[in-house]
């Protein structure tokens, strides 16, 4: 199963760095769609079906928690699980995420490992199952 | 710039820089005198409690700010647009302050968003910052200050 991936960062930068940590992770990745903040994120997914939501809270127009906001008022995509990468470590403005639908935040600067482990993980998918069907091999 | 926060600017760049930008730097309280081309990112750190405001600063030459966005975005650093070069030193601004704010214990802080631009940059002076250097080159200053 190939899974459509949601990357919403002002950063041009970090959406390169986790668009390549997911071509690399073993999953087989189908569409990658990116978004400069939350209200692009908006439009962006009147048109695209995603599997997986990667989103920075910290942005210019709308931030990760408005996002969070208004996905919920979505029906058709309120299911899609919401990871954080954030700089943020407020606990009180995360709990808040948390409450809002976030399924997990992981705080930047990461590990490559770490990442991929938290995305396997939250979309139900064992490592070598997948990895076995990747150009990557298997890690077993 | 006090010493806790040298030490704690000294241990987020470093790990940043070696997470994410595939670099190391060593830190030395001294720095070129005359003013150098390069890139300066700063971002606002606002404590929750205290109320203070806090601004936090990176200087790098021109060069090594190129060698860090190109080895985030995994290109050659030559002819790499400006603006590519903004956008690397913006998060990475970001994500020194995020590893401050973990770094410097239970007091909670909120960002500001980063910015980043091209100038002349002149030496804060040993007291007000920390030098950087690799291979005996100097790179950068890092520096904060109560805004």
């Amino acid at each position: 199963m190939a899974y459509n991936v949601m990357i919403i960062d002002d950063s041009k930068s970090m959406r390169h760095v986790i668009k390549k940590i997911l071509n690399i992770s073993g999953l087989e990745i189908g569409e990658i769609i990116e978004a400069g903040n939350g209200q692009e994120a908006l439009d962006q997914l009147q048109d695209h079906w995603v599997d997986l939501i990667l989103s920075d809270i910290h942005m210019p127009e709308m931030d990760g928690l408005e996002f969070l906001r208004r996905l919920g008022s979505h029906a058709d995509v309120s299911d899609v699980p919401v990871v954080l990468v954030t700089t943020e470590r407020n606990e009180k403005r995360l709990a808040e995420a948390m409450a809002l639908g976030a399924r997990a935040y992981l705080s930047k600067p990461f590990q490559p490992e770490e990442f991929r482990s938290l995305v396997f993980k939250l979309l139900g998918v064992e490592h070598g199952r997948e990895l076995a069907g990747s150009d990557e091999g298997c890690d077993f | 710039m006090d010493g806790n926060w040298r030490e704690v600017m000294r241990a987020a760049i470093s790990e940043v820089l070696e997470t994410m930008y595939f670099t190391d730097v060593v830190f030395q309280q001294k720095a070129p005198s005359e003013p150098f081309h390069g890139w300066e990112a700063a971002i606002e750190m606002h404590s929750v409690d205290a109320g203070d405001e806090v601004r936090l600063g990176l200087a790098f030459e021109e060069s090594f700010a190129r060698e860090l966005a190109a080895n985030m975005l995994g290109v050659d650093p030559v002819g790499m647009p400006d603006e590519d070069v903004r956008d690397a030193l913006q998060e990475l601004a970001n994500m020194v302050a995020g590893s401050c704010a973990v770094l410097l214990g239970p007091e909670k802080w909120r960002l500001g968003l980063p910015r980043a631009h091209s100038s002349l940059i002149s030496s804060p002076g040993a007291s007000h910052g920390v030098g950087m250097w690799t291979a005996g080159h100097f790179v950068g200053w890092a520096w904060c200050r109560k805004a």
